[in-house]
């Protein structure tokens, strides 16, 4: 009862907060008198309902959605598979390290053009958001693994616990906090990176080249519209993940 | 088959635990480990479950034996409830109707979907002793498992204790001189 009145008392807070700035947002831009530089929350809006009346959206939704997640799914697979090795074999955790590192400090740029070269810009998304992925679910499970209890593994030991009830028992309940917060992380961080790949790639039908159009024909509140449209899905879908994840 | 003992020696950063101990632990016998705190009692009942290693010495009589133990603290799953607990040590063919009994033999039955995390410092005491005795195991390590346990339900655990450990070896760590007594059990004094 108390935790829903507080949680009540926290949306209304964060419904005030949003107001504000869409309100403050509205004034600058009614003081600017300038769509080009800075469109109204209402032209943004106008624009978002044209382009949700249209077919080809859902389309580029579609393309750019399921390359991301592509990446995201791939980057998560082999990040929780490379952390396990590590967590069980010193000799490789040693060796994973300066890759790990060389590509969490690579500029996501540089990234971006240097795969240019070697894969074809359809498929430079999915690639981008598979590196994205990969070291932060790769740290962040490492991170969970070595959290695990050992009295509980010791445990596991005399009782001779092994294979799915080790994971599920044993493993999960240490991991999962970790692998919310990478899921989430790594999310938000396919999602920005994929899009400037694309962006940079253009490859046809996706969210990228029509944010690149719309800066082309320098049609600033479309911009917008697509913008709100990717933190919507980023946003609607790393909820579901995490809403999954937690009913493991 | 007896477990036989024979001059176990163990020292942790150069400071002697263990030394030169020997000892036998007879078969379908309770056999109760005594001795003040810090002495060596539960790194004795570690190398018997196999998580330490004697420096020196041999331990006999522990090969290809299923070992059950409640340890020091609960060590249970507190994420899960009861029944789950169990199910984690035990083979598929352990019905839930084996289960629940057991839960209620221990006075359990009231809380068996309950998570662990939810429960007191004495039932989760209970649940431990439940784990180790539902786990098919030849050899069952007690360390202190009747620490915590109101009278009436102490006695009444000793009981299903002596009744479940009954043809295997059963080795119980203590203070108590009345639990030596109530298990009927020898004793080694370290």
């Amino acid at each position: 009862m108390r935790s829903s009145i507080s949680n009540k008392r926290d949306l209304i807070k964060k419904i005030y907060a949003s107001l504000f700035w869409i309100i403050l947002w509205y004034l600058i831009s009614n003081i600017m008198n300038n769509k080009l530089l800075l469109p109204s929350p209402i032209d943004v809006f106008i624009s978002l309902v044209n382009l949700l009346n249209t077919k080809d959206i859902y389309i580029s939704i579609a393309n750019t959605f399921i390359r991301i997640i592509t990446g995201f799914f791939l980057g998560s697979i082999l990040g929780i598979i490379l952390s396990i090795f590590s967590y069980k074999f010193i000799f490789f955790k040693s060796l994973m390290e300066p890759l790990i590192l060389m590509i969490k400090a690579t500029p996501i740029a540089s990234i971006i053009i240097l795969a240019l070269v070697w894969i074809s810009s359809k498929n430079l998304s999915v690639f981008i958001a598979f590196l994205m992925v990969l070291p932060t679910m790769y740290t962040t499970i490492l991170k969970g693994l070595d959290s695990t209890d050992e009295k509980m593994l010791e445990m596991a030991k005399v009782f001779k616990i092994k294979g799915c009830k080790l994971i599920r028992y044993i493993y999960m309940p240490s991991i999962k906090p970790y692998l919310i917060a990478a899921a989430s992380l790594a999310l938000g961080l396919s999602w920005k990176a994929g899009v400037a790949a694309e962006v940079i790639g253009l490859p046809s039908g996706t969210i990228g080249e029509s944010l690149y159009t719309a800066k082309i024909y320098l049609n600033t509140p479309e911009l917008f519209a697509w913008t709100f449209l990717i933190v919507a899905i980023s946003f609607i879908f790393e909820k579901l993940f995490i809403f999954l994840l937690n009913r493991i | 088959m007896n477990i036989d003992l024979i001059n176990i020696n163990k020292s942790f950063d150069g400071e002697q635990v263990i030394n030169n101990f020997n000892g036998i632990i007879e078969e379908n016998k309770i056999t109760c480990i005594m001795g003040e705190s810090g002495i060596g009692k539960t790194t004795l009942i570690n190398m018997i479950l196999g998580l330490e290693k004697p420096d020196s010495g041999k331990i006999l009589g522990l090969d290809q034996r299923k070992i059950s133990a409640v340890f020091q603290e609960d060590r249970l799953c507190e994420e899960f409830n009861c029944i789950q607990n169990l199910r984690i040590v035990c083979d598929r063919n352990i019905s839930d109707k084996e289960l629940t009994r057991l839960l209620y033999s221990l006075e359990l039955g009231e809380v068996m979907y309950k998570k662990v995390s939810l429960l007191s410092g004495g039932m989760k005491r209970r649940l431990a002793i439940g784990r180790a005795l539902i786990f098919d195991a030849d050899i069952i390590v007690m360390d202190e498992p009747f620490k915590g346990l109101d009278r009436e339900l102490h006695a009444k655990i000793i009981e299903l204790v002596k009744k479940k450990a009954k043809g295997k070896i059963l080795i119980v760590v203590t203070h108590s001189m009345e639990e030596v007594k109530s298990l009927n059990a020898n004793l080694i004094v370290l």
